[in-house]
C-alpha cells in the first residue's frame, strides 16, 4: 500500500467534514475521489497532503521520506516568478542541493514534457489557463514526487481543454508510475481515466471500485443518482417473482398528505422527473417495489410487449448525439427519458404526440 | 511512515515575538503619548482643567476653529460633489491631469501650503495692497486662515467619492434620465442616496484636517492671540509659554475630537463593509 | 468669432452628448474656478516669485551652509525615518492581518490616530513625553540617550507620522496573497522561513515601495509634530520647513519661496524615482488574480 488512511475524523469549526473516512491506495494507482460539492474530497486530499490536521486518525505513506506533491484548483503558481523559476522553485528549496546546470537542464526537460518549450522566461499572467495548470503539474513533477495529489485541476478549463488535459494526465501517469489521486466533482472525468474510483458524499466514504464496478454495481441510490440520468418508476412484483410496472390505476391510493414535490438539481438539458404519486409511496414493501432505470435502458415499441408494461405520450425527440433523446410523459404527468439509437426510431416511426409502450430492458433496486 | 501536517503556521515563538514588537513600538509611539495627554491635562485636577478651557483665549480660538471649519468643510463638499461627478461620469482630454491637481494640496507641506497665500497677498504685492487699502487683509487674518484652510482639505471629500461613484456606475442615473428626470433632480433622488455613506465619510474628514491643520494656518494667521489664533495654533501658543497643563488641556480637547473621528470613522468603514470583521 | 464658437459647442457635444449624463459644462467649469483659485494661481505664484530671484541670490542662498544642513537634516531623516517605519509597519501589518489576539480591533484604530491628530498636538507630546523631564525622557536619559533636542528627536517624530502608511499599505497586499500560494511553496519542500522570504516577501515589495513613498513625502513636509521636539538649532536639529517659516517672518519672501520651490522640486524628484521603481516591479509580472 503506497498509503493508507486510516479512520480520518476532521472537524471545522463544529461542522464534521471526515467521518471516520479510511482507505487504501496502491502504489502506481490512478484514484479518483469523486463527489458532490461538500462531501469532503478536497478536504480528504488536503489531509493527505498534510495540509490540515486531523482530530482522530492518521495517514501512512510507505517508505522513507515520501515527496507528495500537490497540484491546487486554481494553479497557485507564484506570479512574481517566471515559469522557469516556478518549476525550479522545488528543487531550489530543497536541501539536497542540485547545480545550477542540472536545475536548469531538468526544468527545460520537464518543460518540454508538458508543451511548454519557449515559455520559460513568461510570467503566469501571460499565460491562458490550460498553459498555467500545466506550469502547476510541472513544478510539481520537477520534485519527483513519488505520490501526486490533483484538487479539481481542470475544473476551471474550458471543456475541450478539460478533456484534452484530463487524458494527458492518464498518459503521463502511465508512463511515469507514480500513484495518482484526484479529486473531481465530474463523474464522467472520473469514469473515463481512473482506475479506482472512490465515491464521497457528506464526509464519508460511500463506495470504492473501479469505474465499471460502480457503474454497473452502484452500492445504493445515492451513487447511482451521482453517475447519472435516471427514471424512477414503481413495481409490482407478481407471483413468480416478476415485477411488472404499475398503471396509475394499480398504485394503492395514496395516503391524504400533501404532495411533496423534490426539487433535483439540472444535468445537461435533461428535466428531472416530478413524479408527484411516487414519493407517497414507500421505497419497498411486501408488493410494491421502486426500480432505478438508465434512460438506455428503457425500450420502446407501438405493439404491447409480451410483459405488462406502461404506455406514455411522446413529447420531445431530441435527435442531437449519438443516440436520440426522447421525453415521454405517462398519465400521471410523471415525465421518462429514454434514449434510443437513430435505427430504432426509425423503425418505431413514431412522432411527437405518439402512444407508445416503455418497457425497461433492465433496471436497479436498492433495499 | 507517518505523514506529519506540513508547517504552515509561523512558529509560537516567532508570533509572540512580532505581537511583542508590535506592542512595544506602538505604545512608546502612540499609546503612552495618547495617554500622557490626559493625564498632563488633569495633572492639576478638574478646576484646573475647566479654567484652561475657559480662557478669553481659549473660548476665541474654539470660536474661530469652528467659524472656519464652518466654511470650509460646506464649500469643500460642494467641490467635491461636483468634481467627482466631473470626474467619474465623463472623460476627456486632461482628465488624469484634473485628478492629479486634486491631490496636489495632500502632497504638499503645510508650510508651503500657508507660505502660497502669504506670497499671493502680502503687502508687498499689489493683490495684497489692495486688500489691505480696503480694510480686507486676507493674511494675518481670517480670510487668510480659511483659504489656507481650504487648500489644505479641499481632496478629501472628492477622493472618497470617485472610486465610489465610479463603482456605483451609470445605470441609475440613466434610468432615471429615460423616465424623464432632469440632471438636478437625478442627483438629488438617485445618486445622493447612494452616496451619502462615502460623502459622510469624506466630510468627516474633511472636518479633522480643517479642526487640526497647524502648519499652513500657523504660517497664514500671525498668531495674533484672540484674533487670528485656531485651537490648533492656541496649543502652540501655551506651550511656548511655558503654561503646560494648559496646553494639555485645550490638547485633550483636540485629542478627544481626533478619537470622535476615528470611531465615527470605524463605524462607517464596519457599516459599508470596508473592514472585513475580525474572523 | 462664429467659429469659435461653433468649436466650443462641439467639442462640448462630443463629450456631453456621449451619455445621457447631465452637467459635463457647469461641472467642469465650477471645478476649473475652484481649483484655479484655491490650487492654480497660488501654486503658480510660488513659481513666478522665485523667478523675480536673480542667479546671484539664488546661488548665495543654496550654498549657504546653513541651507544645505537643514536639507541634509530634512531628507536624510526623512529617509531614514521611512525606513524604520518600513520594519516596524511591515511586522505590524503582518501582526494585525494574520494573527488572532485579544485587543487586535483596537490596535488596528490606533494605527490611524497620527492621521487624525493635530501636528501641534503630537508635537508637544512627544516633546513633553521624551524631554528629560518627561516619563520616557527620564527612563531613557539615565543611559545617556537623549531624544529631545537633538536629531533623534526629529526622527521619532517623523517615524510618528510616518509609519501609518507603512501599515496601511502593507495589509492590502498580505490580504491579496492567497493561502494556496504558501501551501503550494510548502508542498515543494520550503521550509516556513524559505516560503516567507522567497513568496511572501516579493509580493509585498509593491506595496512596501508605495508605503516607503508615502511616508517620506509626509515626513519632509512635516511640521508641527517636529518643531517642538527638535530644539532647532541651525546646522544641527533645523529643517526645511521651518527655515521657511523663519525667512517669512524675517519677510525674506524671496528666501522663503526659493526655498519652498527647492523643496517642493527635490522631493517630487524623490518621489518620481520611487514611482519609476515601482513601474518597473509591476510591468514584469502584471496584476492578476492566479485563476484563469
Amino acid at each position: 500500500m503506497a498509503i493508507r488512511v486510516i479512520k480520518v475524523r476532521k472537524k471545522f469549526q463544529n461542522f464534521l467534514v471526515l467521518d471516520d473516512v479510511s482507505i487504501d491506495i496502491s502504489s502506481g494507482e490512478f484514484m479518483a475521489l469523486l463527489g458532490p460539492s461538500g462531501s469532503g474530497k478536497t478536504t480528504l486530499l488536503r489531509v493527505i497532503a498534510g495540509l490540515e490536521q486531523l482530530e482522530e486518525g492518521e495517514v501512512l505513506l510507505e517508505g522513507e521520506k515520501q515527496h507528495v506533491g500537490f497540484v491546487f484548483q486554481h494553479y497557485a503558481l507564484f506570479r512574481h516568478m517566471t515559469v522557469f523559476e516556478n518549476v525550479a522553485f522545488g528543487l531550489k528549496v530543497r536541501l539536497h542541493k542540485l547545480s545550477r546546470a542540472e536545475i536548469r537542464d531538468r526544468v527545460l526537460r520537464l518543460l518540454r514534457l508538458v508543451h511548454l518549450e519557449g515559455l520559460e522566461s513568461q510570467y503566469p499572467s501571460h499565460l491562458s489557463g490550460g498553459q498555467r495548470q500545466r506550469v502547476a503539474l510541472a513544478r510539481v513533477l520537477a520534485i519527483e514526487p513519488s505520490v501526486m495529489l490533483l484538487d479539481e485541476p481542470f475544473g476551471a478549463l474550458d471543456a475541450k481543454v478539460r478533456k484534452e488535459l484530463r487524458q494527458w494526465l492518464r498518459k503521463l501517469h502511465d508512463a511515469m508510475n507514480i500513484t495518482t489521486i484526484f479529486v473531481t466533482h465530474d463523474q464522467e472525468e472520473a469514469m473515463e481515466i481512473a482506475d479506482k474510483i472512490a465515491v464521497m458524499n457528506q464526509g464519508k466514504i460511500v463506495q470504492i471500485g473501479t469505474p465499471d464496478e460502480i457503474w454497473h454495481h452502484p452500492a445504493n441510490a445515492f451513487v447511482y443518482d451521482f453517475l447519472g440520468n435516471y427514471n424512477e418508476f414503481i413495481g409490482r412484483k407478481t407471483e413468480n417473482g416478476l415485477i411488472h410496472l404499475c398503471e396509475e390505476d394499480e398504485l394503492p391510493k395514496p395516503r391524504p398528505q400533501p404532495i411533496v414535490e423534490k426539487k433535483r438539481w439540472f444535468k445537461k438539458w435533461w428535466r428531472r422527473p416530478t413524479p408527484s404519486v411516487i414519493e407517497n409511496i414507500p421505497q419497498v414493501s411486501q408488493k410494491y417495489v421502486k426500480l432505478f432505470v438508465r434512460p438506455y435502458e428503457i425500450s420502446l415499441s407501438k405493439e404491447k410487449p409480451l410483459e405488462e408494461s406502461i404506455t406514455a405520450q411522446i413529447v420531445h425527440i431530441n435527435p442531437a448525439g449519438p443516440l436520440i433523446k426522447i421525453e415521454l410523459e405517462r398519465a400521471n404527468g410523471q415525465i421518462v427519458q429514454a434514449e434510443v439509437s437513430k435505427e430504432l426510431l426509425n423503425e418505431l416511426q413514431a412522432r411527437k404526440g405518439d402512444l407508445v409502450w416503455v418497457t425497461p430492458k433492465s433496471y436497479k433496486i436498492f433495499e | 511512515m507517518r505523514k506529519p501536517p506540513l508547517l504552515l503556521k509561523d512558529p509560537v515563538w516567532m508570533k509572540i515575538l512580532l505581537i511583542l514588537i508590535s506592542f512595544s513600538f506602538l505604545s512608546l509611539i502612540v499609546i503612552i503619548p495618547l495617554l500622557s495627554i490626559f493625564l498632563q491635562a488633569f495633572a492639576e485636577g478638574w478646576q484646573s482643567y475647566l479654567r484652561a478651557l475657559s480662557t478669553f483665549e481659549t473660548i476665541s480660538a474654539i470660536k474661530l476653529s469652528l467659524l472656519v471649519t464652518m466654511i470650509v468643510v460646506p464649500i469643500n463638499i460642494l467641490f467635491g460633489l461636483v468634481a467627482s461627478w466631473l470626474i467619474s461620469k465623463f472623460s476627456f482630454p486632461g482628465r488624469q491631469l484634473l485628478i492629479a491637481s486634486i491631490d496636489l494640496p495632500l502632497s504638499v507641506s503645510p508650510v508651503i501650503a500657508g507660505l502660497i497665500f502669504v506670497l499671493l497677498f502680502n503687502s508687498q504685492t499689489t493683490l495684497g495692497h489692495w486688500f489691505i487699502e480696503n480694510g480686507f487683509p486676507i493674511i494675518y487674518a481670517i480670510p487668510g486662515i480659511v483659504l489656507a484652510t481650504l487648500f489644505v482639505t479641499s481632496p478629501y471629500v472628492v477622493r472618497e467619492l470617485i472610486p465610489l461613484l465610479q463603482q456605483l456606475g451609470n445605470d441609475e442615473e440613466e434610468a432615471a434620465h429615460l423616465l424623464g428626470a432632469s440632471g438636478l433632480r437625478t442627483f438629488m433622488r438617485v445618486t445622493l442616496p447612494n452616496i451619502k455613506w462615502g460623502l459622510l465619510y469624506g466630510t468627516i474628514l474633511c472636518t479633522a484636517r480643517a479642526l487640526g491643520e497647524f502648519g499652513a494656518v500657523s504660517v497664514v494667521s500671525g498668531n495674533i492671540q484672540g484674533l487670528t489664533n485656531t485651537l490648533p495654533l492656541h496649543v502652540e501658543v501655551l506651550y511656548n509659554e511655558y503654561k503646560f497643563t494648559q496646553a494639555f488641556a485645550v490638547a485633550s480637547l483636540l485629542t478627544f475630537i481626533a478619537v470622535v473621528t476615528l470611531t465615527l470613522k470605524t463605524v462607517i468603514e464596519l457599516k459599508t463593509g470596508k473592514i472585513q470583521r475580525a474572523g | 468669432m462664429k467659429g469659435d464658437c461653433l468649436t466650443k459647442f462641439i467639442y462640448v457635444n462630443k463629450y456631453s452628448k456621449r451619455s445621457v449624463i447631465a452637467g459635463f459644462l457647469p461641472t467642469l467649469s465650477m471645478t476649473l474656478f475652484y481649483l484655479t483659485l484655491i490650487v492654480f494661481i497660488p501654486l503658480s505664484g510660488l513659481l513666478f516669485n522665485t523667478l523675480q530671484m536673480n542667479t546671484s541670490q539664488f546661488l548665495s542662498l543654496v550654498s549657504s551652509p546653513r541651507v544645505q544642513a537643514a536639507f541634509k537634516i530634512s531628507f536624510g531623516l526623512s529617509l531614514m525615518a521611512g525606513a524604520i517605519s518600513i520594519f516596524f509597519g511591515t511586522i505590524i501589518g503582518w501582526v494585525l492581518t494574520r494573527y488572532r489576539f485579544p485587543g487586535r480591533r483596537v490596535l488596528d484604530a490606533i494605527i490611524d490616530l497620527p492621521f487624525a491628530m493635530p501636528t501641534s498636538v503630537s508635537g508637544i507630546t512627544l516633546a513633553a513625553l521624551y524631554s528629560e523631564q518627561g516619563w520616557i525622557g527620564s527612563y531613557l536619559n539615565q543611559f545617556g540617550i537623549k531624544v529631545a533636542f537633538t536629531p533623534l528627536g526629529i526622527l521619532l517624530a517623523l517615524i510618528f507620522v510616518g509609519f501609518p502608511f507603512v501599515v496601511r499599505a502593507v495589509q492590502p497586499a498580505l490580504e491579496e496573497i492567497e493561502p494556496e500560494v504558501e501551501e503550494a511553496a510548502a508542498c515543494l519542500g520550503a521550509t516556513r522561513g524559505q516560503t516567507v522570504r522567497k513568496i511572501i516577501m516579493p509580493q509585498l515589495t509593491p506595496a512596501l515601495l508605495t508605503g516607503f513613498a508615502l511616508a517620506v513625502a509626509r515626513a519632509l513636509g512635516e511640521y508641527g509634530s517636529v518643531i517642538f521636539i527638535a530644539g532647532n538649532i541651525p546646522m544641527v536639529s533645523e529643517i526645511v520647513p521651518l527655515l521657511i517659516v523663519i525667512k517669512l517672518e524675517q519677510f525674506d519672501y524671496l528666501g522663503a519661496s526659493a526655498l519652498a520651490l527647492l523643496m517642493l522640486l527635490a522631493s517630487l524628484g524623490l518621489l518620481l524615482f520611487i514611482n519609476v521603481l515601482h513601474m518597473l516591479l509591476r510591468i514584469s509580472y502584471a496584476k492578476t488574480s492566479s485563476a484563469a
